[in-house]
């Protein structure tokens, strides 16, 4: 089994009385695009600022390569960041700047040179070395920012929110060149955002941090259809929330006790499940619903209510049903497959929603 | 409103007037061809320019002052700069209380940081000289600095200095290929203004001079005696108008340093 | 100590200096507290010793009494003085206060684009000799001077004022003057830093020009109308040039007779208690002046 490139073992960190990490550990293997996801306050930022060596753990250690590096300073670390502000120096031209952290490697000023210009024609900006900062576009400096920190040739590289500060258009297209960035370099990026779009589009790993602590850590695909908790449940997209008893288990699903709104069958392995008796939720997501005459499948959950809102979204619908003994109203999405496609108008008019046995996750409560 | 509006508009360019006329009274009548500074006047004439020049004493008065004053203004630059930059951290303990510490100078009256700092250099036998005044105004100035470089250094960016040490800098590096270079505008506006603080500075020079004298107290010792009274109007007028270049150049200066940097 | 000793300690130093931000802060300000110490608080404290012995002849015997206090609060002339000085340097305070007020508000308010050349063009007096803008208000007021010879030549009066110069009404002239454009900056500070919205919704809730002035602008420039009038007031208790130049000998004020103490009189004993006299009265009040306008609350209402 190949070492892990980072280590995170028991990693807290305490500003005065506050704990912005909680003894968290956790491994990055090497070529990875792993991304730090939580909302605001969540640790994410300071966890990404211990890795580069910009605040020092209270406790705990840092591995990279091996090698303990808690408390060493930036400039001796295989790390190099990105800065959210990309702090790209004011008073350097494009080319110094990504020429800058050269000057305490070994190498000749003609390597250093062809370093510089492969660089600026890796971030597509070849014609402009010359240039100071202010005279470019925030995609453009965003872009040096990049390059400067790729031209040390880290082992990993430390990205704080890069994107946030661009418009919804060239942010798309900044995520994909950083992918396929990534996947053409090979370099180890640990990726902060507090953008689950982002996060699930672009990372090979995503870890879920709350308050402090990690959540779950896994793929995008198993965090958005398996997650491990109602905290990440409600964090990643939308879901409803079915609240429940768990009444048992029948073959394969288990039956929860959702109270006026009926029995609802979730598929879940009975050796993993909360004990019976135990309050349970059951989260289904919207896109997981049907609405119609008939489910496609026997073996789905079947409830009726009224339908109370309706969304046009272009690229989709979202429905709003209230289903008498839940609180809040069951959110549906279906997409706009054709143009104008009849979708039930709102009012007090009864429709029925299905979503098949397996399509629900059974979390504990709490 | 309009009209109100103008009338605001007229008291400011009163007040300015205002502000500006005894001075401009130095200037005319130090082109004025008569010993009173009386009117009517009596024609221009640029003499007391030459008489003052060729007063005795003067040269050496200039000369002294400009010793001291360029001393003192790179001293208290390099003293303000590091303590700028050591309060422009919001999280140091104590901030505010340094602050106040280091500001102190501009709030204490003249007289009593004269006596004070006299008592001082007559307990350790300290002989009063250029030295003195010298020393007298780099405590006096320093608060000038540091009031002129903290905001650029609260402005400072402080992803600039973690991205260079990330890029492989220590500290030292560090502080000289980016902290000094943002920084360059601010030391210069503040040399340029502790310079001329210094050389008009009265108070603190009269109670720490020696024997030799320095511009402001070659002044003060003309001022007894009426017949010198233009040529001390036209060294003044000289004074002015140097003192007035050397602010104006420490605000071009100081505006230099803004577009490049996206404060 | 050994050497591995010193090593192990001035490593640990260096990665404090390195680690933390607080013990690179203050590496950083120690050669400036260094020199504020030597200079400030150190003269200071002597300043203080100095006002508990006495002058004897030629030396200064080191006992610690309380006689040069005494000899001040019970010698009239001096209280008279002091008081004199507090009065003069309040009323050009005030003068300065009320004067500078308007045109800071002009130009925080009004002045859009020129802002900073019209804050440039009022400073720029404020950065030249202060022995030349005093001397200036002396050629000013004199009897031979700028306003009797106009007067006289204009056919308005005959024979020259005696009553403009070398009297306390000419120290306050000279020092509303001499402090206006330091005072103004603060205000402005504080009134530019005034949200326009509130002013705004005041005027949409009514108020005409005068009453958002009243009721907005004033009480949230408050701090900046404390900031210059302790700005003026501190220092100018203690000038010694400007009554000397222009105030005679019923514009005397207390820094006079300190500078006496130190030069014809030779008491400096007796200087240094004066001066700490002054020092505390000054302080006691902006004391009082700082707690009786911070305790009324604020009126902007929106």
């Amino acid at each position: 089994m190949t070492t892990p490139l980072v280590s995170i073992r028991n990693v807290s960190k305490v500003f005065g009385s506050f704990h912005a990490t909680k003894n968290i550990s956790f491994d990055i293997e090497a070529g990875e695009f792993f991304s730090l996801l939580g909302p605001s306050g969540c640790g994410k930022t300071t966890l990404l600022r211990m890795l580069g060596g910009f605040d020092m753990p209270t406790s705990g250690e840092i591995f990279i390569d091996g090698k303990p590096c808690a408390q060493l300073p930036p400039n001796r670390r295989p790390t190099n960041m990105v800065f959210q502000s990309y702090a790209i120096f004011p008073h350097l031209t494009v080319a110094e700047n990504i020429a800058y952290g050269l000057r305490t490697m070994a190498m000749s000023r003609e390597e250093k040179a062809r370093v510089v210009e492969e660089s600026l024609a890796m971030i597509q900006l070849g014609p402009l070395g010359h240039r100071k900062p202010h005279e470019l576009s925030g995609g453009q400096r965003q872009r040096v920012a990049l390059a400067r920190a790729l031209a040390r040739k880290p082992r990993v590289l430390l990205l704080d929110e890069p994107l946030s500060a661009l418009d919804k258009q060239l942010r798309e297209d900044m995520q994909l060149e950083l992918r396929e960035l990534q996947r053409k370099v090979g370099i180890t990026f640990v990726f902060v955002t507090h953008d689950q779009e982002e996060a699930l589009a672009l990372s090979d790993r995503i870890a879920i941090l709350s308050k402090g602590e990690v959540m779950q850590i896994d793929t995008p695909a198993r965090i958005y259809e398996q997650p491990a908790s109602r905290e990440v449940a409600a964090f990643i997209g939308s879901m409803n929330f079915f609240p429940g008893t768990l009444l048992g288990f029948d073959g394969v699903n288990a039956v929860v006790d959702a109270g006026r709104a009926g029995q609802i069958f979730v598929r879940h392995d009975p050796a993993t499940a909360p004990n019976k008796g135990d309050a349970v939720v059951v989260a289904v997501r919207p896109e997981k619903i049907e609405t119609g005459t008939e489910p496609a499948s026997p073996a789905a959950n079947r409830l009726s209510g009224t339908l109370v809102a309706k969304s046009y979204l272009g690229d989709r619908n979202h429905l709003f049903v209230r289903v008498d003994g839940i609180d809040k109203p069951v959110a549906l999405s279906s997409r706009n497959a054709g143009r104008g496609a009849a979708e039930p108008e709102s009012g007090s008019a009864t429709i029925s929603i299905f979503w098949t046995h397996e399509n629900g996750i059974l979390l504990p409560v709490a | 409103m309009s009209r109100k509006s103008y009338l605001w508009a007229g008291y400011t360019v009163l007040y300015i007037a205002a502000l500006y006329a005894p001075v401009a009274f130095l200037v005319i009548f130090a082109f004025n061809d008569s010993t009173a500074i009386a009117f009517p006047l009596s024609g221009f004439t640029t003499r007391w320019f030459s008489v003052m020049a060729n007063s005795p004493g003067l040269i050496d008065a200039l000369v002294n002052s400009l010793k001291v004053s360029s001393s003192v203004a790179v001293i208290s630059t390099v003293l303000g700069t590091v303590a700028a930059k050591a309060l422009s951290r919001a999280a140091l303990p104590g901030r505010p209380a340094l602050l106040g510490m280091l500001t102190l100078p501009l709030l204490i009256p003249g007289i009593v940081m004269g006596i004070a700092l006299l008592i001082v250099a007559g307990a350790i036998g300290l002989r009063l000289s250029l030295f003195t005044i010298a020393i007298a105004h780099v405590v006096y100035t320093t608060p000038f600095a540091i009031l002129i470089m903290l905001p650029r250094f609260e402005g400072f960016d402080r992803n600039l200095e973690e991205a260079s040490r990330d890029l492989g800098e220590g500290l030292f590096f560090t502080f000289i290929r980016v902290v000094l270079p943002l920084a360059a505008p601010g030391i210069v506006s503040s040399l340029l203004l502790t310079f001329t603080v210094s050389l008009d500075e009265f108070v603190l020079t009269f109670f720490l001079a020696g024997n030799e004298t320095t511009l402001p107290l070659y002044i003060w010792s003309q001022l007894r005696f009426p017949g010198k009274l233009p040529g001390v109007l036209a060294l003044s007028v000289c004074i002015l108008c140097f003192s007035f270049f050397l602010v104006t150049l420490a605000e071009w200066v100081r505006r230099l340093g803004s577009p490049a940097n996206p404060q | 100590m050994s050497a591995t000793d010193m090593n192990a300690k001035s490593g640990f130093l260096l990665s404090l200096v390195q680690r933390s931000d607080a013990a690179r802060g203050y590496l950083l300000l120690s050669p400036a507290l260094l020199a504020a110490a030597g200079t400030l608080v150190v003269p200071l404290c002597i300043l203080l010793a100095y006002s508990f012995w006495t002058q004897n002849d030629l030396s200064v015997e080191r006992s610690w009494v309380l006689r040069n206090y005494r000899d001040f609060f019970a010698n009239v002339t001096y209280l008279g003085i002091l008081a004199k000085s507090v009065a003069v340097s309040l009323a050009a305070t005030a003068l300065v206060l009320v004067l500078s007020y308007p045109v800071a508000a002009f130009i925080a308010l009004k002045g859009g684009r020129h802002k900073t050349m019209l804050l440039l063009v009022i400073t720029i007096p404020f950065w030249t000799s202060y022995l030349l803008r005093v001397f200036a208000w002396k050629i000013i007021l004199g009897y031979n001077g700028v306003i009797n010879s106009g007067l006289i030549g204009l056919g308005i009066i005959h024979q020259p004022l005696e009553i403009l110069l070398y009297n306390p009404y000419a120290v306050v002239i000279t020092l509303t003057h001499a402090w206006a454009p330091f005072a103004l900056l603060p205000i402005y500070i504080s009134i530019e830093k005034i949200d326009r919205s509130l002013i705004e919704a005041a005027r949409d809730l009514g108020d005409g020009a005068w009453h958002t002035f009243r009721r907005v602008v004033l009480p949230l420039s408050r701090p900046g109308l404390i900031a210059a009038g302790m700005l003026v007031f501190i220092p100018t208790v203690g000038d010694y040039v400007t009554p000397q130049l222009v105030g005679g000998t019923s514009g005397l004020m207390i820094g006079n007779v300190v500078q006496s103490m130190f030069g014809r009189a030779n008491n400096w004993p007796m200087g240094a208690a004066i001066s700490i006299v002054t020092m505390v009265v000054v302080t006691i009040i902006a004391c009082a002046a700082l707690w009786g306008t911070g305790g009324k609350p604020g009126q902007a209402r929106q």
